[in-house]
């Protein structure tokens, strides 16, 4: 058997075109993530634009500054110092009132230029947030945060899902679905801790990119059957003793090794560049740090590692369906597309605002792979009395299809008929 | 051991590839003849179990094979018509992949595929890519590949198929040495090929097996039914019109030796007459002689090479009365 696996693998990266598409995506993984790390910009507290490494520092620096437990008793004062700070010598009332360009030159003008960007602490930005409006820094958010406001300041956070549900315009959320998120944001750990966690946040943003090797993988098991079939070897292999048994099995288990094996490596790199040049601290820092209004009770390790799982049940998912429409086609071109189609073409059809398609879409290989998408958007499935939420449909979706499709690749092999 | 070809039939659609087709083997070398489309690949993908059977069976010993499943393909050599390769595979690679999925054991795979390649030639290009080989060393290390497993049923289609007369004669020693105690069967269109090794010839014709015996008996069926004329050369193309001819040998004189089959002379003589007038046809020389496989082939067949040259013109006439030619 083992044999037979090992030939298996040799076929499938023995073929120039997969051999090919698998050192390039490799070679394109390493590029997008060192551009990752070197396109990295931040203002440091003094106003300057950094990039790259020092950018990371500076954003690092300043967050581990003013990283804590936020007890409501630390959030009343750290929101009245910062008040006291900016208002001391600008008025509150005319604050609320100027536009984003006016209250910034009002700033500068008032503690020098530097101050706006000092001001506009990551900190601040994070806990202003259930009072933010579009567009605004945090110096203009405070001037509308009240003593009362800041005392239910996990009220409000939890209003932030309310929110959400309630701006929603294409989904009218049922009682049951509020219910839902309303239980599940309860859930989330109070007091939150702020840090830094940006190796795990990097890893939450850049594995959508995993979607490269996804193919790259489709690319290679594309003619792990279907190849067979158009070679004209299919009549020997089945003739044979295994032909019809343990060949199947060695190709399927070739397929999924592989697979795995490939995606491990697309992982590793995304999450060793992360994890590297970001740091790997702040992994039990709850994710609220990414997005306050995230209703999920997850830490930032926790929800990278969620990410990577989702996109390898996807992998794997994918890799059925290669595998069940080459056992199934005599045309590898035919596979291809099919895939192409499923991984990139589901990417670009706009939902036109319209909820079903967007919560269909969703489910994709290019639809579920963002921070926002999976853990804030609210995105759920009723489905009769439960709901469920996207993580637990995507994963569900792409283990069935893996479940249901590799072993009925196995059979329509077994079942070729060579003519 | 026995193999038994049972009322076995396969359909395409509305096309009958094998047609209620019965035969007993016992252990000894059969050589398969027939036409292009006669059902030879499809007969042998189906005892190759390959190619599921529209209805009829096959038994081993009684057994119907489906039930013996994989314990009958473990006793199964074959090696396929246009038959693909894996180009990144060397000899070897492909020998040992091969003997796996014949459930070899690794070391008696490794000894069993030095041999074979030793046997077939191709011990010195073992550790080349198959992509480089030439179609008569692909052709070999089908052939070895298929005698891996020692198989009690070796099933070969056309086998010799691009192979230069030496190698043919090789393979054909080949074969003699491999067959015994096996059953062997083994299309080709070359019909010297199975002239000599075959123990017995079955001929197919339109999915169903029209002939079967030892070459003997069989070619003893168109005894006295082939000559040989010394013609001119325009007598010659008129016998190849009319009649079915075989070999045409041109001597220097511009006059010709044909061979042909008929079953009577008076069809021939008829023909030689309509090329000449009456004169000179009446007077070439016919004589009989003693008849061959290929004779025989050339006679089964005759209708069908008769057939397809009646196509054509009827096809044109069609065309003609569509109007697509300019009178
Ligand atoms: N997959 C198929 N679909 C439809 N018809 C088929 C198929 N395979 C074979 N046939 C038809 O069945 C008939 C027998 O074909 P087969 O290949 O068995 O002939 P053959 O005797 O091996 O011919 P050749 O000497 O050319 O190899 C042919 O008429 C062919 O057109
Ligand atoms: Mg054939």
């Amino acid at each position: 058997m083992l044999t037979l696996i090992r030939f298996e693998m040799k076929k499938m990266l023995g073929r120039r075109v997969a051999l090919a598409v698998n050192l390039g995506v490799i070679v394109m993984l390493l590029g997008i993530m060192a551009l990752n790390v070197l396109q990295t910009n931040a203002n440091n507290a003094a106003g300057d634009l950094l990039s790259g490494t020092e950018a990371i520092a500076s954003t690092r620096q300043r967050r581990e500054a003013k990283a804590g437990v936020l007890t409501v008793e630390k959030i009343t004062a750290d929101i009245a110092a910062y008040q006291e700070r900016v208002f001391s010598q600008i008025d509150r009332a005319q604050m609320a009132e100027l536009t984003d360009g006016a209250a910034y030159d009002l700033v500068a003008a008032t503690y020098g230029p530097k101050a706006p960007y000092e001001l506009c602490d990551p900190y601040y930005t994070f806990l202003f947030r259930p009072w933010h409006l579009s567009g605004e820094a945090p110096y203009q958010t405070a001037a509308r945060i009240t003593a009362e406001d800041a005392a239910a300041y996990y009220d409000a956070v939890a209003n932030l899902t309310q929110a959400t549900m309630d701006q929603s315009l294409t989904w009218a959320y049922t009682p049951t679905e509020r219910a839902f998120w309303t239980d599940l944001q309860g859930q989330v750990a109070e007091p939150l801790a702020y840090g830094y966690a940006g190796g795990w946040d990097n890893i939450v943003n850049c594995f959508a990119f995993l979607v490269f090797p996804l193919l790259a993988i489709c690319v290679t098991l594309t003619p792990v059957f279907a190849g067979e079939y158009q070679d004209g070897t299919d009549a020997v292999l089945l003739s044979c003793r295994w032909g019809r048994g343990r060949l199947a099995a060695a190709k399927i288990l070739a397929a999924l090794a592989y697979a795995t094996a490939y995606y491990v490596a697309g992982a590793a790199i995304i999450c060793g560049f992360s994890l590297f040049f970001y740091g790997a601290g702040g992994a039990d820092l709850p994710i609220q740090n990414y997005d306050l209004s995230s209703p999920y009770p997850l830490t930032c390790g926790l929800a990278a590692l969620i990410c990577l799982g989702l996109m390898y049940l996807a992998t794997l998912g994918v890799a059925g369906l290669t595998l069940l429409m080459s056992a199934r086609t005599r045309s590898t071109l035919t596979v291809l597309v099919a895939d192409v189609a499923i991984v990139f073409i589901t990417g670009l059809i706009p939902s036109g605002g319209n909820a079903v398609i967007a919560h269909i879409l969703s489910l994709f290989p290019l639809g579920f792979p963002a921070f926002s998408t999976l853990f804030s958007s609210l995105t759920d499935y009723p489905l009769g009395p439960a709901v469920l939420d996207l993580i637990t449909v995507v994963a569900l979706v792409y283990a069935l299809l893996a479940a249901v499709c590799t072993p009925l690749a196995a059979r329509s092999f077994r079942r070729h008929q060579v003519a | 051991m026995e193999l038994v070809i049972d009322r076995l039939t396969k359909h395409f659609g509305p096309k009958i590839a094998v047609d209620r087709l019965s035969y007993a083997f016992s252990p000894g070398v059969y050589g398969l003849l027939g036409a292009n489309g006669a059902g030879k690949t499809t007969l042998m993908r189906m005892v190759c179990d390959v190619l599921r059977p529209t209805s009829g069976e096959i038994r081993l010993d009684g057994t119907p094979v489906r039930a013996l499943g994989e314990r009958y393909r473990a006793r199964l050599g074959y090696l396929p018509q246009d038959f693909g390769y894996y180009p990144d595979f060397s000899a070897r690679d492909f020998m040992e992949y091969l003997a796996a999925l014949k459930g070899l054991p690794r070391d008696d795979a490794r000894r069993r595929s030095g041999e074979l390649l030793e046997l077939v030639g191709l011990a010195g290009e073992k550790r080349a890519k198959i992509r480089t080989f030439s179609g008569g060393m692909k052709q070999r290390l089908g052939i070895a590949q298929a005698v891996l497993n020692d198989p009690a049923i070796l099933v070969l289609d056309e086998p010799t198929a691009g192979l230069d007369p030496k190698e043919r004669v090789r393979f054909r020693n080949l074969i003699a040495r491999l067959a015994q105690d096996k059953i062997v069967l083994l299309s080709t269109h070359i019909v010297s090929d199975v002239a000599y090794i075959a123990d017995e010839i079955l001929m197919m014709r339109a999915g169903s097996l029209v002939l079967a015996g030892t070459p003997d008996e069989i070619t003893s069926a168109v005894a006295g039914k082939v000559w040989e004329a010394q013609v001119d050369a325009r007598t010659a193309d008129a016998l190849s019109a009319a009649l079915t001819v075989g070999n045409v040998r041109y001597a220097e004189d511009e006059r010709a030796v044909v061979r042909f089959v008929a079953d009577s002379l008076d069809e021939a003589r008829a023909a030689a007459a309509q090329a000449h007038g009456a004169a000179d046809g009446g007077q070439a020389a016919f004589s009989p002689v003693t008849p061959t496989l290929e004779d025989l082939y050339l006679y089964t067949f005759r209708d069908e090479a008769a057939r397809g040259a009646a196509q054509p013109p009827a096809a044109g006439k069609r065309t003609r009365r569509g109007g697509h030619f300019k009178r």
